[in-house]
């Protein structure tokens, strides 16, 4: 079953490489190149970008990684690292090379209560599982639950539950990272090469550890307000976020015609506060909607449209199942499948803008009126991310610079509702979403792979130029992760 | 019939969540999303035998999948491809029972029961006549043939019967379950805490609507430990499969015990599914007992 012949695709490397490969791996420790083995990575969540490793390796320890990492150093052969493999630009799609697949690295090793030693390789949903017996959860995820741990490090990791713990990198004390020449190494809070690796887009080191902070389980009520007006609901999540009253918040549209905001707490749902939002009810909403239709008749047609989708979410969302009095008891599972019944589908277009909570408002509007240009249905989901202080891990990601204690996060969604767009049209959309972030100031969730281009643009060639000196300072063949982020040195 | 929709996958890996056999070897390929995608790419079952006898048939795939693809259905056809190409063989004691298929009769053992734990009849019967359905094992009950079609050797085939004691041998009846019946007469029992409660996966997996309360209200009611995920559906041991009855492209049975009971301290195992109750009998290390052997 394990065999190695094709490492790379050159000869030379081959006769370099495979001998001493095939002798690590001539054991349970897996290094496979059949086609079927390879051909099930050829893409990613987004299902734009397509490609095909020489090999895959399968981790199982640090010490795989770091074998496989100095071999591939020493030979100059190119590693894509994946976890979940939901990246949506082909950050974890590999075209050639090994790919190092992580997800058996997927073990709660050690909880004392607060924190919790975990493997890089599970997924947020293995966390949740395997917390749950000692009555903990995880403090901040991914909505995804399918996103792996060491993945998310890398990104940023930024939902609902943002605002008041900030993104998932931020819950990280202490990591074990595999450094792109192989060295197994410890850091913890504070430590230079931690702020490297953490929203470090992988392309510092691999992580293999972390250690997280955990907190007891308890079950979420939710409660959603609906609005006619993003303005409105954008600036009522400000005001409950600022209050620091709830667990999770985040606004999801329907086109812009239905907006709700969504808040989780713990608690009950009769606890929450009277804020006098500006939200309006069902009836009051209907009658809008009928009013605004009534002057364009021809669009009579997109009723259907958001009869269909609040079909589709609001049984999700109330599942009997996942429900006890009242209360979402696993947010993990109720959230994730949602998003794939929501958001999922042949194509999953989803660029987003990281933005200051004072170009907020003006990013939403802006960023409707380039959806309303390409597509007939889309969605907005807006979050807010809790900032602590400068950390070096924010220049460069997710986290736009700001002296705000929030700053704001925009994904803007075609619903394609079985309607078919070329790439041209997609890519197209994306890059006026992204513009509207550059105009506003803005970074993104998601700069890797095929939207690397917009990175200089957003961060100047001075942030670009340092940060690519340290990845070539710890990666000198510049192996792991290539292309994803930096221009590799003889492309330049 | 079922489409073979796997051009529909969109490569989510719910499906990987509670695959048996991606937790044995964390291989993406042995999972129904590497399956789906190699088929997307355009393999053939020739070059996907590995990953077509990988899958032990839980359903946990079909239960999560967001866009309903049928991954079991799309396995079968694949093996039956491959049984076409003169495809992996039974074990010889597998292939003699698939030989002997008689009338179906009102109470139906299948092969686990009468070959391997035959000491659970007279409790069966007497749960049964319990109930009001007093159904008697009959001698020559012959094959169901669930492993023949699982092998893809055979269609499936629907006969009727009164009350069928192996989830397996289900997939092949129109009858009452066993374990359904037992949960449903929860009272007559005797289940002493604290105990794990191995719910049938295929039927929590397969029949979720009907069997998952069932089972949810026992573990509320005894606050036992099962094998229900966060997911709602059911974990396996890979035993009441085809590679787990054969021995061949076998799964690690044990591990799969191992990693079921990790997180409990039940002194007892009971399940109401005859090969995890060999199973856990083997391999847990714990007191197992089948759930008719409860009974008051």
């Amino acid at each position: 079953m394990v065999a190695c012949s094709a490492i790379s695709r050159s000869t030379a490397d081959r006769k370099r490489c495979n001998p001493q490969l095939r002798a690590k791996y001539n054991s349970p420790v897996l290094l496979r190149e059949d086609r079927a083995s390879r051909v099930c990575y050829r893409t990613d969540g987004g299902q734009v970008v397509y490609g095909v490793p020489d090999a895959v390796v399968h981790a199982r320890c640090a010490a795989d990684v770091a074998e496989t990492l100095r071999l591939a150093q020493r030979d100059r052969i190119p590693v894509t690292c994946r976890g979940g493999g939901l990246t949506t630009e082909g950050e974890s799609v590999a075209n050639r090379g090994i790919l190092l697949d992580l997800k058996g690295m997927n073990r709660l090793l050690e909880c004392d209560g607060e924190t919790a030693w975990v493997e890089a390789g599970m997924t947020w949903h293995q966390v949740a599982e395997a917390l749950r017996p000692r009555g903990l959860d995880y403090v901040s995820a991914p909505l995804n639950m399918l996103s792996t741990v060491g993945g998310t490090l890398g990104v940023g990791g930024i939902d609902v539950n943002s605002p008041r713990y900030g993104c998932a990198a931020d819950q990280a004390i202490e990591l074990e990272v595999v450094t792109p020449t192989g060295e197994i190494v410890r850091v913890a809070d504070g430590d230079d090469y931690m702020e490297r690796v953490l929203l470090g887009y992988g392309q510092f080191g691999v992580i293999t550890r972390a250690r997280i902070k955990v907190r007891p389980y308890r079950r979420m009520a939710v409660r959603h307000f609906l609005y006619t007006d993003i303005g409105a609901a954008l600036d009522d999540m400000m005001r409950i976020v600022d209050r620091d009253l709830v667990d999770a918040c985040a606004v999801l549209t329907l086109r812009d015609d239905v907006v709700a905001l969504i808040a989780g707490f713990e608690g009950r749902l009769a606890d929450f506060p009277d804020l006098n939002l500006r939200s309006h009810t069902e009836p009051v909403i209907y009658a809008r909607l009928a009013a605004r239709y009534a002057m364009r008749p021809w669009r009579l047609g997109d009723l259907g449209f958001l009869r269909r989708r609040k079909n589709d979410l609001l049984p999700a969302l109330l599942n009997p199942l996942f429900l006890h009095e009242g209360a979402v008891c696993d947010r993990t599972v109720v959230f994730s499948r949602l998003i794939w019944r929501y958001w999922g589908g042949p194509q999953i277009v989803i660029p987003d803008l990281a933005i200051t909570r004072a170009n907020f408002e003006a990013a939403a509007r802006r960023g409707i009126a380039v959806c309303k240009r390409y597509f007939r249905y889309f969605t907005l989901y807006a979050v807010m991310i809790r900032k602590f202080g400068d950390r070096p891990r924010y220049e460069m990601s997710a986290i736009p610079p700001t002296g705000d204690r929030h700053v704001c996060g925009i994904e803007f969604s075609p619903l394609l509702e079985g309607a078919s767009y070329s790439r041209d049209h997609v890519q197209r959309f994306k890059n006026a979403i992204y513009d509207v972030g550059l105009e506003l100031g803005g970074s993104c969730y998601r700069f890797g792979g095929v939207m690397k281009p917009y990175l200089r643009r957003m961060f100047g060639d001075e942030t670009v130029d340092r940060h690519r000196a340290m990845k070539l300072a710890v990666d000198p063949a510049f192996i792991l992760n290539p292309n994803v982020v930096f221009d590799p040195p003889e492309a330049r | 019939m079922t489409a073979l929709n796997f051009a529909d996958c969109i490569g989510c890996g719910l499906c990987v969540l509670g695959c048996p056999a991606y937790e044995e070897t964390g291989l993406d390929v042995l999972t129904a999303r590497g399956r789906n995608k190699a088929l997307q790419a355009g393999l053939t079952a020739a070059e996907m035998t590995e990953s077509i006898w990988a899958c032990t048939m839980c359903g946990y795939c079909d239960a999560i999948c967001p866009n309903e693809v049928h991954n079991v259905a799309i396995v079968l056809h694949l093996r039956r491809e491959l049984a076409g190409d003169g495809g992996v063989r039974l074990s010889a004691s597998a292939n003699a029972a698939a030989d002997r298929h008689a009338a179906p009769c009102g109470l139906v053992l299948g092969c686990t029961i009468r070959e391997r734990a035959p000491h659970l009849i007279p409790s069966i019967e007497a749960f049964l006549a319990r109930i009001g359905r007093p159904l008697k094992a009959a001698g020559d009950e012959g094959c169901c043939g669930s492993l023949e079609v699982e092998a893809g050797r055979a269609m499936p085939a629907r006969r009727r019967a009164g009350v069928v004691a192996d989830p397996i041998c289900l997939e092949q009846y129109d009858a009452e379950f066993l374990g359904l019946l037992a949960m449903q007469h929860l009272e007559q029992f005797d289940l002493p805490r604290p105990f794990y409660y191995f719910a049938p996966h295929r039927l929590v997996n397969r029949d979720h609507a009907r069997a998952y309360p069932l089972y949810d209200t026992l573990r509320r009611r005894f606050g036992c430990d099962t094998n229900l995920d966060l997911n709602r559906l059911a974990r396996s041991t890979s035993a009441g499969s085809v590679q787990g009855l054969s021995g061949e492209q076998s799964r690690d049975i044990r591990a799969a015990v191992e990693r079921l009971l990790a997180h409990s301290r039940a002194e007892r195992v009971i399940t109401c599914s005859p090969a995890d109750y060999l199973a856990f009998k083997a391999y847990s290390r714990r007191e197992t007992l089948f759930i008719t052997e409860c009974l008051r």
